[in-house]
């Protein structure tokens, strides 16, 4: 029973060194994309492979309400969870409802205004509300009718909350975000008078991401990160695969 | 006994042949993807290059509306008008980048005299197709300042790439040496645009 468990065990540290090592490669190259590209003026975008800095605007009378925290964004993403414990009594969060809400906005900075489509895009945002319900802790209204409408019983054994963590991200309207993506037609402007009147920035090929950090910022999370999670998932792969041949002799020579 | 220190050896050979393995795909991933960036960055260069002969010609397009709609009203500023069309031509016989650059600046010059002085002329002032020109062409300025910017970005990025450590190892292994020219006329350069009249 202890070496099938080594057997998991090691193929668990053999798989994740794997999955960390192909991450640390997708790291890397999204580095260099955000690395070779310049920085484009709104007005003067050009078709194809875009970088954009500027704030988020809704289209009129278009902005979307979180549904978790009720504030007014333009894009938001949230998740339930619920505080479960194992065997061995540990505890863990584990996800009873996920969803995001995406529509199309705009970015203007000081040259001008341009249409983007969040579709398919890499949001990489901080948490902006969080909750966890317990008791002599007032529910929000708008969690309140989240669990009403999605028939969540926030109660357990007729007394207590059920451990419920409720999460959300979102872009407000004026959050600063750094954009790199596609830069194509606009479908809804068939007559632009301006030129970025004319582009809508979408998933192209390429590389679609959407951050509210600044290129500075999103480049020095990567520096640190691209080499620990090369050469740390490299030794994760040879450990795994260490553990995982110790686990075989064992149960050859028993 | 001997059979088991000689699996152990075999593990610990074959470990370190994975560990070197990973070093090597590290390595040849690092080095295409220096020299995939490289062609990207080349080709981000000529791209922007494009975007900006795009608007070079349509200002150019433009310039023999904006003439024609002031001459009838700036008849004693006509040295200021063959500057421009003198310009113009400069920019269509422009063949490299310097001598683009250089026209492209006797170009800017001369509008933004051009359009200081039309605040002398209330009638031209008042011209709507004067006015509908004038927008059109500061517009068409504006865009040729973001895309010098960005073009020179390009650049930048480019030169930096091959110049710095460790990227030049690979830049000079696959023969990108040779750094690209920023978007920026010399004083030189502007002296040997010749202007025909």
């Amino acid at each position: 029973m202890a070496s099938f468990e080594g057997v998991i065990g090691a193929s668990a540290v053999l798989i994740g060194g794997i999955g960390i090592f192909w991450n640390g490669f997708y790291k890397f190259y999204k580095k260099r994309l955000i690395e070779n590209t310049p920085t484009s003026k709104i007005r003067s975008i050009a078709m194809g492979m875009v970088e954009i800095n500027g704030k988020a605007v809704p289209p009129q009378g278009k902005v979307l309400t979180g549904l978790l925290s009720g504030d007014k964004c333009v894009y938001y993403r949230y998740a339930v969870e619920e505080r479960k414990t194992d065997s061995k009594g540990r505890q863990y969060w584990t996800a009873i409802d996920r969803g995001e809400k995406r529509a199309h906005f705009y970015v203007k900075d000081e040259t001008g205004t341009v249409l983007l489509d969040p579709t398919g895009a890499e949001v990489d945002i901080p948490v902006d509300f969080t909750h966890t319900l317990s008791e002599g802790r007032k529910t929000p209204a708008t969690i309140v009718q989240y669990m009403v409408s999605k028939k969540i019983n926030p109660k357990q054994f007729f007394f207590g909350y059920r451990p419920l963590r409720f999460t959300e991200w979102h872009i407000a309207p004026g959050d600063n975000l750094y954009v790199l993506g596609t830069a194509g037609s606009n479908p809804f402007k068939t007559k632009a008078v301006r030129n970025e009147e004319g582009a809508m920035i979408a998933k192209g090929k390429g590389t679609f991401v959407i951050s509210d950090s600044s290129e500075k910022e999103i480049l020095g999370k990567y520096k640190w990160q691209v080499p620990l999670q090369l050469f740390g998932g490299a030794a994760l792969i040879v450990g795994g695969l260490w553990f995982l041949m110790q686990v075989i002799t064992f149960l050859n020579g028993s | 006994m001997r059979k088991m220190a000689f699996a152990g050896l075999l593990f610990a050979v074959l470990l370190g042949g994975v560990f070197l393995g990973l070093l090597g795909i590290i390595a040849v991933v690092y080095v295409v993807s220096v020299y995939n960036g490289l062609v990207t960055l080349k080709n981000n260069i000529k791209k922007s290059w494009a975007n900006i002969d795009v608007l070079l010609k349509q200002r150019s397009d433009e310039l023999p509306k904006l003439i024609n709609s002031v001459k009838g009203y700036m008849k004693h500023e006509k040295q200021l008008l063959t500057e421009i069309t003198a310009a113009r031509t400069a920019i269509m016989k422009a063949k490299t980048l310097p001598q683009k650059a250089a026209a492209d600046n006797m170009i800017t010059g001369a509008l933004k005299s051009l359009f200081a002085v039309a605040e002398n002329y209330p009638n031209l002032k008042a011209n709507e197709n004067f006015i509908q020109l004038q927008g059109r062409i500061s517009e068409i300025e504006n865009q040729l300042a973001d895309r010098r910017e960005f073009y020179n970005d390009s650049v930048n990025t480019y030169n930096i790439r091959i110049q710095s450590f460790p990227d030049m190892i690979a830049a000079k292994m696959f023969g990108f040496t040779t750094p690209e020219e920023m978007f920026k006329a010399t004083e030189a350069e502007k002296k040997d645009v010749k202007v025909e009249f």
